[in-house]
């Protein structure tokens, strides 16, 4: 900043001129701070008038030019100020040195607001930048990145629904007084993870929740600030609803190189490829994520996964009671055990067990608890996984019926569910060829036993309810339902016991007769989601690899510095690795060495590099073919000496199923293996997904959807980057396996990223047109039936672009209601206004969201808000006079 | 700057409250209506200490709500530029802290801090603190700041502070 001076201006004291005045009295002195109408000093004319001249910028004053009794005329330089910059704005005024500015004044473009809790303070860019490297330096020191953290559906699962009290590691709040109550239920593992990340990481919170809402859930996460602190980012203060992009070039103005995501959708950060997208924690059922943007929300799973409370009545809540011991497990055979890997949990676990039943009834409560050894296992596991679902199945039909027939097979399949579990343990210790051989037997049985279980269990049970009630077909009908999402859920579990070496604690809810009250006792329900392990491990594999290269070029940077003998400072432009380029790699990373054919996958008349299962592959670093490509057949040599390693199929009869069983080494999997790779980011046992009859029949074709990694729009630009190792595999590819190939890139044919990796979600701009005018012809004429006329025209579009039937098939189910066809108009539409999009969200969204719902009595027009002021008002009078 | 002014308020009452205990609902409703509000002019209503004239209450034409326009005095708080107060430190930050002086926020940018003060992030909670930490700010402490802007809004006022002059600072 230029030194300004402050002249001293005659006409602006007094109405004399040409007069000399003696200066008295110097009321600043160097170094203060001066803003307009700040007094500087005051002077005596010789007629004896007194004038006080005062400042007319602000800034801080590095010299000043008069002293006591010096004479001054009109045009004396009084003082030297230092003009302020104005770099820090809150609202319109200056923070330092407290000026408020006039609109035209504030450099909008140039200002961005730094703190995740105070949106409104302003900094300009430059300044901005200056702060961000400090930031970037301190955090190299520590060596640490930075992590954005989601909450919902990633740390937490929130519902607003009724749920019992009391529940192990859910947090009861309210926003508001007498606003709704919500219940958010941490992930399994989430303090630990939190705890080992936070130690290479700096950790953000970024949610779409209400600042209230944020804020809370950090408290409960984070009791002592110590993990986010003041790092909070929410929904009031994102500058985009819809994304959560925007706010990172404000967060972080020397670019996001250090900056790594985790989130459960990846399409509010516009598909950057430094998301890691995890796998949606559900735990309410019928609840998705309550907090997402309006018009996007997701529900694909709500009502399938995760755990119905509602059907759980209150009185068949018990709570265990901890005085119970080993030996009264094996009295009354009710209680069995599972081993659990968290550690947190262990204690409460120990406690936790049931009592004797008080009635001596069919109700039970599923304890887990850690005991080695502690049970006598003698029962083949091979039963366990059989048992497992017998178990849940009949539990989940006790909570439809008191029914105490049901209570002998129960018992009996607890207690031998009792000594598998011992005997999976040992078997564990033993060596990890055995339990991965015990288990894989276990999922064969399991899988082989499924569908003669449940049939048996309904009959079972029909029998019974007919005697009671007649109306439980349809809940029978549910709870096979149940049974049938938890038995995929058994899949994880086995491939965790390989792996990690760890087991999983099977669920089920625990009904029981007696709703018992025992204080400071919580009721804990069994969750197997152990995700956030994975993804500590992926993140941390993110750390190393990243400070890995930043050594090196820390080091080239020496070697350079002392060949060129330049002593330079660290300075703005120092070369970092980048996290938009690692993350991709080390994904590339995971298949890499796979190679893979798909058979039964992609639909026939979809093409093999269109389909998502392809795009997931390639996406991991695996190869993907269209024929077989055995290992030795003359052509290994140089480039070409791969073959194929992976069979994934979802059909056991398919020509290359056939052919891949002639080679021992093929290995055939179920598609559900690719999805779990993708979703670990690690090669998962291929023995865990085999190809059977019994596999085949739940085979999920399509990807979940949080195992969808679109390719980033633009491709990171490090010298090894993917883009590069992708396209010579492209073109290796077409020339000597794809025939069908047109291009080079043939994943982008049309060059247009959107249709091709998703040709449901893209619409060409001739259509679009065309959806706006029918659009705008429906909203013109004024039809009460708007909403369906919008939903076909989606639907249309939809159908008329896609060109395979089982896209088809995924997007109808999806399409149940109005609400997703929806979001891709507006998704793709960018000529939709926001009005529309309000009135497109329903009540209950905005009210699960804790926004304000509009007063019934609004159409009342003028009179309406007198009414509304004096009901106010009466109610708070009430308030107080009470 | 604290005041002890004389202040008008006009209170609509319904109906309902006109009975023997009508002149207590109506100081109720001055006491619940006015502390604690902020306007530009007088700044934060702190408390009412006397009600001075509650003028006869007009009924309205057409709905029976009446209207009593009252006379009270009461302390407010109007910060000033250039005003010296105590404040307690509520967050601090790379940009600067954010205080409380009593109910009015303000924020003291680390331009506005002396430069022998620097901002330690990795202290938990952060702090500004000198290098042989002789003198540390961090949240909860007491400090004393000059104000040197504010900013009005109808319902709000903000301060800028700053502790680059003598005798600002930490005061515990």
């Amino acid at each position: 900043m230029f030194p300004t001076r402050e002249v001293f201006r005659e006409v602006e004291v007094t109405r004399s001129s040409g007069a000399n005045y003696k200066v008295v009295n110097i009321y600043t002195r160097k170094g203060t701070n001066v803003f307009p109408k700040r007094r500087l000093c005051e002077a005596v004319s010789e007629s004896g008038e007194r004038v006080i001249v005062k400042a007319k910028s602000s800034g801080i004053i590095t010299q000043v030019l008069v002293k006591v009794d010096d004479v001054i005329v009109d045009g004396s330089y009084i003082v030297e100020v230092k003009a302020c910059g104005h770099t820090a704005l809150m609202g319109n005024i200056c923070c330092d040195c407290g000026v408020l500015l006039e609109e035209k004044d504030i450099p909008k473009d140039q200002a961005v607001s730094m703190l995740h809790s105070v949106p409104d303070l302003k900094i300009a860019r430059n300044e901005a930048r200056k702060l961000g490297q400090e930031d970037i330096r301190n955090l190299l020191r520590q060596r640490k990145l930075v992590l954005l953290v989601d909450l919902d559906q990633t740390l937490i699962h929130t519902t607003n629904d009724n749920i019992p009290p009391d529940l192990k590691d859910v947090y009861h709040f309210q926003l508001s007084q007498g606003g709704p109550w919500y219940h958010a239920r941490l992930r399994p593992h989430t303090r630990q993870f939190l705890e080992k990340v936070s130690r290479l990481y700096e950790l953000h919170i970024s949610t779409f929740g209400v600042r209230e809402y944020a804020h809370h859930i950090a408290h409960f996460l984070d009791p002592d600030r110590k993990l986010f602190g003041q790092r909070i980012l929410s929904r009031n203060e994102c500058l985009d609803l819809m994304s959560k992009k925007a706010n990172l070039d404000s967060l972080f103005p020397c670019g996001d190189n250090l900056v790594c995501i985790i989130d459960d959708r990846t399409d509010v950060w516009n598909f950057a490829p430094n998301v890691v997208q995890v796998v949606p924690y559900h735990f309410f059922r019928h609840t998705g994520d309550i907090n997402a943007p309006s018009g996007l929300q997701k529900n694909e799973d709500d009502d399938r996964t995760g755990i119905d409370f509602r059907r759980i009545r209150k009185e068949d809540l018990r709570y265990p009671d901890s005085t119970s011991a080993n030996n009264e497990e094996e009295e009354d055979g009710k209680n069995y055990s599972s081993d659990s890997e968290g550690d947190e949990k262990e204690s409460s676990k120990r406690d936790s067990r049931t009592d004797g039943c008080d009635n001596n009834d069919n109700e039970k409560c599923e304890n887990t608890e850690k005991e080695n050894g502690v049970e006598p296992e003698d029962t083949a596991s091979k039963v366990e996984k059989k048992n497992l679902s017998e178990v849940k199945e009949s539990s989940i039909i006790r909570e439809k019926e008191n029914e105490c027939k049901l209570m002998v097979t129960q018992s009996e399949s607890l207690e031998e569910k009792e000594c598998i579990e011992g005997e999976a343990e040992e078997s564990k210790d033993d060596s990890i060829d055995q339990s991965e051989s015990s288990s894989i037997t276990e999922k064969e049985i399991d899988k082989s036993k499924i569908t003669d279980e449940s049939d048996e269990q309904s009959t079972q049970s029909e029998s019974i309810s007919s005697e009671i009630d007649s109306t439980i077909e349809t809940k029978e009908e549910i709870a096979t339902k149940n049974l049938e999402s938890e038995s995929s859920k058994r899949k994880e579990d086995s491939v965790t016991e390989n792996k990690k070496l760890e087991s999983i604690q099977q669920t089920s809810e625990k009904p029981s007769s007696k709703y018992k009250r025992n204080e400071g006792q919580v009721f804990d329900v069994v969750d197997d989601d152990d995700y956030l392990l994975y993804l500590e491990d992926i993140l941390e594999k993110i750390h190393g690899i990243f400070f890995k290269e930043y050594d090196i070029m820390q080091k080239e940077k020496l070697v350079k510095d002392s060949n060129g003998n330049k002593k330079e400072l660290a300075t703005e432009d120092e070369p970092l690795p980048d996290l938009k380029g690692i993350v991709p790699r080390i994904r590339k990373d995971v298949l890499k060495g796979i190679n893979l054919v798909f058979s039964g996958v992609v639909p026939q008349q979809m093409k093999l590099r269109e389909s998502k299962a392809y795009f997931i592959a390639t996406n991991f670093g695996a190869r993907v073919t269209d024929k077989m490509r055995p290992r030795g057949k003359g052509d290994d040599q140089g480039d070409t000496d791969w073959y194929t390693t992976h069979v994934v199929a979802a059909n056991r009869h398919t020509e290359k199923v056939n052919a891949a069983k002639k080679h021992k080494y093929i290995k055939i999997v179920t598609p559900t293996w690719l999805w779990k790779c993708a979703e670990r980011w690690e090669i998962v046992e291929e023995k865990l997904f085999p190809l059977t009859k019994e596999s085949e029949v739940k085979i999920q074709r399509l990807p979940p959807h949080h195992c969808y990694f679109p390719e980033p729009i633009q491709q990171p630009s490090t010298p090894d980057s993917p883009a590069g190792h992708d396209s010579t595999l492209d073109d290796m590819e077409n020339e000597e396996v794809v025939s069908a190939g047109p291009s080079a890139r043939t994943r982008t044919p049309s060059g247009n990223l959107l249709e091709d990796v998703n040709p449901l979600i893209y619409f060409s701009s001739v259509e679009r047109t065309s959806m706006t005018d029918e659009v705008e012809k429906i909203l013109s004429d004024d039809d009460d039936d708007t909403d369906e006329d919008e939903g076909d025209v989606s639907e249309n579009n939809v159908n008329s672009n896609e060109d395979d039937d089982e896209e088809e098939e995924e997007e109808e189910e999806e399409d149940d209601d109005d609400q997703p066809s929806r979001k891709k108009i507006k998704g793709n539409d960018d000529d939709d206004d926001e009005e529309m999009e309000n009135e497109d969200e329903l009540p209950s969204v905005i009210f699960r969201q804790g926004g304000d719902l509009p007063s019934d009595d609004s159409d009342d027009g003028g009179e309406s808000d007198d009414e509304g002021d004096l009901s106010r008002m009466g109610a708070d009078l009430e308030s107080l006079l009470s | 700057m604290f005041y002890h002014i004389s202040l008008e308020h006009e209170i609509l009452l319904h109906p309902r409250y006109f009975g023997p205990q009508l002149m207590d609902t109506v100081r109720q409703m001055l006491f619940t209506e006015v502390e604690g509000t902020c306007t530009g002019k007088y700044g934060f209503v702190i408390a009412v200490t006397t009600i001075d004239h509650i003028a006869s209450g007009m009924i309205q034409v057409g709905r029976g709500f009446v209207l009593y326009p009252i006379k009270y005095k009461a302390i407010v708080f109007r910060p000033f530029k250039g005003e010296v107060l105590d404040a307690m430190v509520t967050q601090i930050n790379k940009i600067g802290l954010f205080c409380e002086i009593g109910p009015m926020q303000c924020f003291i940018s680390r331009h506005s801090i002396p430069q022998d003060l620097e901002f330690d992030p990795n202290s938990n909670p952060p702090c500004y603190k000198s290098r042989d930490e002789a003198i540390v700010i961090q949240q909860d402490d007491e400090i004393r700041v000059k104000i040197v802007g504010t900013r009005v809004d109808a319902t709000d006022i903000f301060a800028i502070g700053t502790l680059m002059d003598d005798y600002l600072g930490l005061t515990s």
